[in-house]
């Protein structure tokens, strides 16, 4: 590991948006919609460490890993990228602390100077049957960043093609060999060299190892930590198996629908305190082992739509520690359900899409004005697990209105009832990042000072609350 | 007598290449309401057992020696048409890409009321009764208006409970789950799982999953068979194959998963990869990859030996040479118990 303290990759609220392309009368009328895939991500990578990004699909992890080096380009925000001075002479030199590396903007360059900084940005993709051209030999596919880059030719080309392929543990006399003739991990391996052939400095690494079986996953681990010990690189690491992020990281980023909830070291993310969201995260992770028997947090719902990503805190919607409003004395299970009842009321049309009715409701499936107010009030508190009486007595009588409201005129004054009386910290304020140590930043208003006497604990959490069950 | 006994089962595609033998000589039995895990690297024929179930087995593969008892009767014995009435009646499959499992065209709940209908002729509107009921069952919210949906206005999860909900449609005796958890993450994953013990045990089905991923099994499964090349080279009950593996091929699986709270800095690897079927290596088809392997190794093919401890000797077997004394120099690993690995967020476990 180097002793920089300066970072040799940094970003600056960089931020991925991606418009759907809707068909002609679509972009006539402006029904254009905007997916917020990475959102004012500021990330820092320092030479020879591994950063780790981890989350479910779907929240910006890859989109992030190609921001970085402009494989698409960003939206807004920048990336700096701190470059060895004597290799070529920037167009806009600015004094670095580090004396020998100059800081250069790599979201302001040119494509050809861009191209000349890939001999020191290097990516890795994940898939390793579709990254390599099935037409080019194995000799070819290491040689094609040489030709490019102008590093070596003739008989230098040859050598180093034989170097990298001994380097990564493949026989160089495989050359002329070409892509099919190979296995996965061995298809990796090649990716690697690939990346490695311009002698580059930082590498991302999106999902490398999670197309590959279980042996072949530690073999390709540990020659990237192999690797970046030799040659001192910095990784970034995108994946999103968490006990496989957890061995080859230094550090870690939990990602959320295109934000970071929580940064911090390996130790510090695998210890209290935690992101809600990372706790989740970790309890699901499945034990190779049969006796282990931890309480599992089953997130509720689906990850929103990052079109229209949940205001204030985006993880309120699924998050089983959402702070309860003040105003109210209610047990955490309790606010947890009536927030997911708030929340699929205002997207419900009808009151079927509510509830589930059962095989003696058959007549009410057909006629729906026979269903009466007490079945409905019944069926509604089986449906979001809410007991049959709130803890807090104000709370309960704004329900109590609600499900009357519900029975009488329908989903909208349902909604206008309850869209004013129960609103969560977390959905009006944006959480901001609170720093527990000089590197663990999480992102939650239960960290913040206003809240944080609100953390309820975890483990009340009662069986009989479907929402959110925590597993004994 | 076992619910599902399979014996010296062989399956070979006949390939430009040469003769492919997928599945060699595998034998194994499933008791009602167990949960049997089979677990490999990808190759070792772990899907193709599963398809030989069903006898979904195409051109240019084929079944070419072996029985398959499903309560004493032999599907391979069938005629096409009683072979149809087991499969997602008596033995439903659940496949690994919920995506690719579901018909495009139609409705997810058209698809499962089809084989209600099918096997167990209800009428139009009881199976979509009993569809409705299912989807409810698997946890699909909204499942009155969702039935009518189709596959691409499900999410990964939910196309994966709904494949769920079809193949426990006809109440099977035998539900085969390839790798039901592979394409989803984990959160959805541990859910998933979860719901799929509560609904095999409440129906009392036997479970037969394949997996790959260790974890997995630990959390499902009664029973595990190993499987490598073709064969199976151990079989035990969970806790003895996690605590007291013997097999070196286990021991190697076992070690490659990084595991939380390790703080070693390399992961052991298995060195090599799986061999080529076509061409499996003589004697012991894991010597060119096993640590401890010996001269006896790459000669003498080892058979089945029991060897589990105490009453239950015949719980666990393994295929190595060890046990029949024909080693040498004996196998050199031994298996800790770490007991600060299993300490890990949200805290207090195990015993």
């Amino acid at each position: 590991m180097s002793s920089d303290t300066e970072p040799i990759l940094w970003t600056d609220d960089l931020t991925k948006h991606y418009t759907t392309e809707g068909g002609f009368i679509d972009n006539l009328l402006g029904r254009k919609q905007t997916v917020q895939a990475v959102n004012d991500i500021s990330l820092e990578l320092y030479p020879g460490e591994t950063l780790g990004v981890v989350g479910e699909s779907g929240c910006g992890k890859t989109t992030l890993g190609r921001a970085l080096l402009r494989l698409i380009e960003p939206t807004d925000g920048s990336v700096y990228y701190r470059q060895q001075s004597d290799d070529s002479p920037s167009p806009s030199p600015s004094p670095s602390p580090g004396g020998s590396r100059e800081e250069i903007e790599l979201t302001g360059l040119s494509s050809s100077r861009l191209r000349d900084l890939r001999t020191d940005l290097q990516y890795i993709f994940q898939d390793p049957f579709s990254s390599l051209n099935p037409r080019l030999t194995v000799g070819d596919i290491i040689g094609e960043p040489l030709d490019i880059h102008g590093i070596a030719d003739g008989e230098d080309r040859l050598d180093r093609i034989h170097e990298l392929l001994d380097t990564v543990g493949l026989n160089p006399s495989h050359a002329h060999r070409y892509p099919h003739e190979f296995s996965g991990g061995q298809r990796q391996r090649i990716g690697i060299a690939r990346a490695l052939a311009v002698d580059p400095e930082v590498i991302i690494c999106d999902e490398p190892v999670s197309a590959l079986d279980v042996s072949v996953q530690a073999q390709i681990l540990n020659l990237l930590e192999d690797l970046q010990e030799e040659f001192d690189l910095a990784y970034i690491f995108i994946a999103h198996d968490l006990s496989v992020v957890e061995h080859i990281s230094d550090r870690i980023a939990v990602m959320y629908l295109g934000e970071f909830a929580e940064v911090g070291t390996t130790e510090e993310i695998f210890s209290e305190p935690h992101h809600p969201y990372t706790e989740a995260l970790l309890s699901a992770i499945p034990e190779p082992d049969p006796l282990w028997e931890g309480d599992q947090i089953f997130l509720e719902g689906q990850v929103p739509s990052p079109i229209d990503p949940p205001s204030g805190c985006q993880f309120h919607t699924r998050c089983p520690r959402v702070i309860p409003p003040a105003e109210y004395d209610l047990e955490q299970p309790e606010w947890r359900s009536l927030l997911t009842f708030k929340l699929q009321v205002r997207e419900a049309e009808e009151v079927t899409q509510l509830v589930t009715l059962t095989e003696s409701d058959k007549d009410i499936r057909e006629d729906q004005s026979r269903l009466s107010r007490e079945r409905l009030d019944g069926l509604v508190r089986d449906e979001f697990g809410l007991p049959p009486e709130l803890s807090d007595h104000a709370a309960e009588s704004v329900l109590s209105d609600a499900i009357s409201d519900l029975h009488e005129r329908g989903t909208h004054a349902c909604e206008a009832t309850l869209e004013d009386t129960y609103v969560s910290p977390c959905e009006t304020n944006d959480p901001v990042y609170v720093e527990h140590s000089p590197t663990h930043d999480i992102a939650c208003l239960l960290h913040g000072d206003n809240y944080s006497q609100a953390a309820p604990e975890a483990n009340q959490f009662g069986e009989e609350y479907d929402g959110t069950v925590v597993q004994e | 007598m076992a619910l599902l006994e399979v014996n010296d089962l062989t399956v070979s595609f006949y390939t430009q290449e040469g003769v492919v033998t997928a599945v060699d000589d595998l034998s194994y039995t499933i008791e009602r309401g167990e949960k049997f895990g089979v677990v490999g690297e990808s190759g070792a024929g772990k899907s193709v057992t599963a398809l030989s179930l069903l006898r979904l087995i195409e051109s240019p593969g084929e079944i070419e020696s072996g029985e398959i008892l499903l309560d004493g009767e032999d599907l391979l014995q069938m005629s096409d048409s009683e072979v149809r009435q087991i499969r997602g009646n008596r033995i439903a499959m659940i496949f690994q890409d919920a995506q690719t499992a579901l018909n495009p065209v139609y409705t997810i709940g058209e698809q499962i009321a089809e084989a209600i209908r099918h096997h167990l002729d209800y009428d139009e509107e009881d199976a979509r009764e009993r569809t409705i009921e299912l989807l409810d069952q698997v946890g699909i919210p909204d499942a009155e208006n969702r039935y009518s949906d189709y596959p691409h206005e499900f999410s990964g999860g939910m196309q994966q409970r709904a494949v769920i909900a079809m193949a426990l449609s006809c109440d099977p005796d035998v539900l085969i789950a390839d790798e039901p958890t592979t394409a989803l993450d984990v959160t959805t994953e541990a859910k998933i799982l979860d719901l799929l013990e509560d609904l095999t045990d409440e129906f009392d089905t036997a479970v037969q999953l394949i997996t790959h991923d260790l974890g997995v099994v630990a959390e499902l499964c009664d029973r595990v068979m190993v499987m490598y090349a073709g064969q199976a080279v151990e079989k035990a009950p969970v806790e003895e194959l996690y605590y007291d593996p013997k097999h070196p091929y286990t021991v190697g699986l076992m070690s490659s998963i990084p595991r939380v709270g390790d703080d070693s800095d390399r992961l052991r690897t298995i060195p090599g990869s799986m061999p080529d079927l076509i061409d499996t290596p003589t004697g012991c088809s894991f010597h060119p990859r096993c640590p401890y392997a010996e001269e006896a190794c790459t000669r003498t093919e080892p058979s089945m030996i029991d060897v589990g401890n105490g009453p239950d000797a015949r719980e666990q077997s393994a295929r190595c040479l060890e046990y029949t004394n024909d080693l040498q120099h004996g196998l050199g690993f031994d298996v800790s118990i770490d007991e600060d690995l299993s300490e890990r967020v949200p805290g207090d476990l195990h015993e």
